[in-house]
Parts: C-alpha cells; structure tokens; sequence
C-alpha cells in the first residue's frame, strides 16, 4: 500500500518535472513579453523581469498586432463559416446516403492530407491571373478549401449518431429542407458544429505558408505579422512575446477540450 | 413502403413504379446536398493544379522577360539531376524517418506514464498537449530566442556550468537536430492523445487476466500492450509521416534553410526555388514530384503495415 502511494507520488513528480521543461520555452516568453527592450540583450540574461512592464503590449499592438489579430479574425471567420454552410448539408448526405469507409470519405479525407506546399505554385499563378493576390477574399478561398474536407468529414462523424427516427418524423410532418436541417439536424449536431468550426477557425488562425505566399501589404495575419519582426536583425522579443501571448494564448485554454474530443475521435475511428 | 404522390407525379411517367421514383428522388437529392461542397472542392483543387501543371512544363519565370516556352521535361530532368533535390530530399526524409519514430517512442513513453497515475490523467494529458495547439510561427520563435547563442537562457545555463554549448540552429552541424528537435516537441504530443486512445480502449479485465495469471509489468507490456497499442501506433505513424512533408514554418522561422542548405527540405526548396528566385517552372516541377513521393511513401507504409498486422496475427495463433 505504502509502495504504491510512493509510487503514484514519484510519477506525479516525473510528470511535473517534465512538463516544466517541456513548457520552458513558451515560460520564457512569457517572461520575456514583461521586460523592457534594454534588458532583452543581456548576457547573462535575466530570468524575472527587473524592471517589469506593460509596454510591449501596446506597442506590439500598434506595430502590426492589432492589424494581425483584426486580419486573422476576418480570414478565420468567415473561411469557417462558409465551410460549415458548404460542409452541413454535404456532410448530411454523406452520413446518410453514403458508407462510413467508403471511397467518398476517402477520398475527401484525403484531400485534407495535402500539404499546403504542393498546391501553393498554382493558386499563386492563378491568384496573380484573377487579381485575388492579396485580398481578402483569395485567403479566404485558400483556408476554405484547406478546412473543408475536415468539415465535412467531421460532421459526418457526428451526424451518423443523430438517429434517423427524427428526420423521418419532421419529413412526415412535411417540413422542407430548410426546415428539417434548422429545426432538427442543426440543434441536434450542434456539439459537432462546434467542434468543426473551432478546428477549422485554429487551422486558419495559425496558417503561415498560404498567407506567406498569397498576400502582400494588404492582408497582413498574425502569422506573417510575427515573421515579418525577424527580417531585422535584432528583433524586439518583448513585442514579439507580447503579441504571441494575446494572440495565441486564448487557444491553449482550448486544449483540455481538445485533448478530450481528440481521444474520442481516435476511439470512435478505430472501431 | 408508401411514395409520397409529388414523388410519383416527378416521375411523369405513369407506368414507373412509385418505389422506382422514390428511389430516383432520393438520388437527385443527395447530389444536390454534395454539389456545392464538391463543386468548390474541385474548382480549388483542379484549377490551381492546372497551373502547376502548366508551370512545370514550360520556362516559366518572373524574373526574366522572356516568352515561356513549352521545355517538356527539361524541368525535371534538371531537378533530379541537381545535387540540392537529393538533398532536400534526404532531409523531408529524416524528418518522416528519424523524427517520426522518435515521436512515436516518446509519446509512447509518456502516454504510458500518464496511464499509470491514478489521478489528474485529463490535467497532465491537456498540458503535455500544448506544443501541438500552438502555431509552428510561434514555436518557431519561442525555440529562436530560447536557443540564442548569446542571449539565450539555455545557453547561459549551460555556460554556467563550465561547459561549451553549441550555437544549435546557427551551427552547420547542431542546426538540423535542432529543427527535428523542436518537430518532436510540437508533435509527440499528437502521438501521445492517439496513444491514450488505444490505452483507454484496452478493457480492464484484460489486465486483471494477466495478473492472475502471473504476468510481470514487462511481459504484460510486450504481450498485451503492444499488440493491442499496434493499429493506433500505426494510425499515428501515417498520420506524422504525411505532415512531416509539411514542415516549414519552423526552418522559416528558425534558420531559413541554411546555414547553406542544411536545413533545406523539399517544402523549403520549393519554396526557395518559387519564391526567391522566381523559376515558377522548375518549383512547379519540385511540388509534382514531391505529391509522387509523397503518395509513394504513404502507399509503401500503408502495405507495410497490413502485412505487419497480418505476420503479428500469424504469429498469435
């Protein structure tokens, strides 16, 4: 009894001690957002801020943060929404109509395993061609296509727990389409919706190369913002930490939801 | 089963059976649910394509002003000929080779440990995820100031104690371990949350067995832990294999590829190659070849593993 007590005990403290280490970079950042631009370069460095401040944050902001954050807010959104308008009734015809495994799935599926590099040559000649090069709309377009097939494939997942009995009882009752999909599939795939939507709003919120590649001094994300800091040659990490911390922080409050639906997710698909 | 008489009357025809135009309905309806979804789908997967394709095939560069002309293969000739593809490519391989399993034996590692505590499971197994969570863009520059040679605290701490470490990504030797470092620390917590899965999904009952039966922790593991671990470990095999063609973002962010090319993967040379020097011809030719390797990959590891599977069945009976 005692053996395993201090057991349990030893693994709570190797599992605390990792975590430390593993999270020692992104501590050090957040230190790091705290200092003013004077103490960044000192050798030894400092580990607690000597003089702490908060100026990084506004001026971070001012620099291109809050044009980042404004950007990345316009392209995740609305490239999520119309992936869940496209994706919902694709999704319902596939959970319905289709097999689970079959080649359709599949080969949806698959198309999300593309890596963005392979595709980014042609939407860039053809972006250039169609005047989207640097607009709104062209990222837009871009995550869309890179977020669907998950979407899609996703709300099926969800949809084939919703059982048939409701649907068959709107479609005796005559309800449309509309109907049937507002007031009966909406609200019960409701969880699944959101599940779908806020992985597809992270995909294009942390989306580097497309926005790299298909923007210029117009459409500037929080991604390509941050990169754009390291062409000068001693980069102010205090803004830097400082914008990454607002901007990429609220996700990680995400992670106890995402650990728990990726587990399920990982269960359901090998049965 | 009884047809609704507005599904007869679509029918037109009279002498169809209304079990026929039901069926015909539901058919009309189904492609109509997909059509937008797979209408974009297409459009945004053909037409780009069309132009890489097209790139690939002709002299295609910015830079010049020159007419393009159709050069058929010379494109890919010249790549594959070119030291730098051979490379590249060895590099996007230790990547899918070196630093996949490596993930795959931490994450096992550390999904076990985490099994074996009786408390806080979901707490540990949410912060271990955080790397994953975060964008590449960010890890990137965290591990970038984390690992400066001058400033940095790793480096301080290391001088402290009397030894000389390296300059990790701004050294030609230390800058490729450094990068599949930081791959492994933002991705084993993927293999990990798949790991915990295939644990979670082990019945209980199945270790109490072993234990009547008097099975040692090692033998229980090799046994039954691993063989019942092996379909997840596979699916997070797959799953790291095809994104490891994805990294790029952390050589942008950490060493632009250098110093010289020794962080140059396919996805960065491609890059390189379109977006630096403009030979949109040569860079179209490189994204084709890389999607051939990349099926090529993904098919031999798939083969690889149904016949895995099938040996470690003939082996248990």
């Amino acid at each position: 009894m005692t053996r395993t007590a201090w057991g349990e005990a030893g693994r709570h403290a190797l599992l605390i001690i990792l975590l430390l280490a593993m999270l020692a970079p992104l501590l050090w950042l957040l230190l790091t957002a705290f200092k003013p631009y004077e103490e960044l370069f000192r050798s030894p460095p400092t580990i607690w801020p000597d003089a702490p401040t908060l100026r990084n944050f506004s001026e971070g902001w001012a620099i291109g943060g809050g044009k980042g954050i404004v950007d990345s807010l316009i392209v995740s959104t609305l490239s999520t929404a119309i992936c869940l308008v496209l994706g919902f009734p694709a999704a319902y015809a596939l959970a319905r109509r289709f097999p689970p495994h079959g080649q359709l799935s599949f080969t949806i599926l698959s198309l999300r395993m593309l890596p963005p590099i392979v595709p980014v040559i042609g939407f860039y000649l053809l972006y250039q061609k169609l005047s989207l090069f640097d607009t709104y709309a062209g990222l837009i377009l871009v995550y869309t296509f890179m977020n669907l097939p998950l979407v899609v494939w996703l709300l099926a997942e969800f949809m084939r727990q919703i059982p048939r009995s409701f649907e068959e009882a709107a479609r005796v009752d005559g309800a449309s389409w509309f109907q049937l999909f507002r007031d009966v599939l909406l609200p019960l795939s409701l969880p699944g919706v959101a599940t779908a939507g806020i992985l597809a709003m992270i995909f294009a919120w942390n989306e580097f190369l497309f926005a790299l590649v298909l923007t210029g001094d117009d459409v500037i994300t929080l991604p390509k913002a941050l990169a754009s800091f390291f062409l000068f040659q001693q980069p102010n990490w205090g803004q830097l930490g400082a914008i990454g911390i607002v901007a990429f922080g609220p996700l990680l409050l995400l992670s106890y939801y995402m650990q728990k639906l990726l587990i399920r997710s990982f269960t359901i698909t090998q049965r | 089963m009884v047809a609704s008489p507005d599904n007869a009357m679509l029918a037109g025809s009279p002498r169809r059976r209304p079990a026929d135009a039901a069926r015909r309905a539901e058919r009309r309806s189904t492609w109509l649910l997909l059509a937008p979804a797979i209408a974009f789908l297409v459009v945004m997967a053909v037409w780009p394509f069309a132009y890489l394709l097209y790139a690939s095939f002709t002299s295609y560069q910015l830079a010049v002003p020159i007419p393009i002309e159709f050069v058929g293969i010379d494109n890919f000739t010249r790549l594959l000929q070119g030291e730098r593809f051979w490379s590249s490519l060895g590099i996007t391989a230790i990547f899918a080779l070196v630093a996949v399993p490596l993930q795959i034996a931490v994450g096992l590692g550390l999904a076990l440990l985490i099994n074996s505590v009786a408390r806080a499971r979901e707490f540990y197994a949410s912060l271990f995820l955080i790397p994953m969570m975060l964008a590449p863009i960010v890890v990137g520059f965290a591990w970038n100031l984390f690992l400066n040679p001058i400033y940095g605290p790793l480096n301080s701490a290391l001088r402290g104690m009397e030894l000389s470490p390296p300059a990790w990504a701004q050294s030609p030797d230390w800058a490729l371990p450094t990068i599949v470092l930081v791959d492994i620390w933002q991705w084993t917590p993927l293999v990990m949350v798949i790991l915990l899965a295939g644990l979670r999904a082990i019945p209980a009952t199945v270790f109490e067995a072993a234990r009547v039966d008097g099975s040692t922790p090692r033998q229980t593991f090799r046994n039954i832990v691993l063989p019942m671990l092996a379909p997840y470990i596979v699916v997070a095999f797959v799953l790291r294999f095809i994104d490891s063609f994805k990294v790029f973002d952390v050589i942008y962010i950490l060493t632009r590829g250098g110093p010289g090319t020794s962080t140059q993967n396919l996805a960065y040379y491609t890059y390189d190659l379109g977006f630096n020097r403009f030979e949109f011809g040569a860079a179209g030719a490189l994204s084709i070849i890389q999607l051939v390797v990349l099926i090529v990959g993904t098919s031999l590891i798939l083969a690889a593993a149904r016949r895995g599977a099938g040996g470690m069945e003939g082996r248990r009976s």
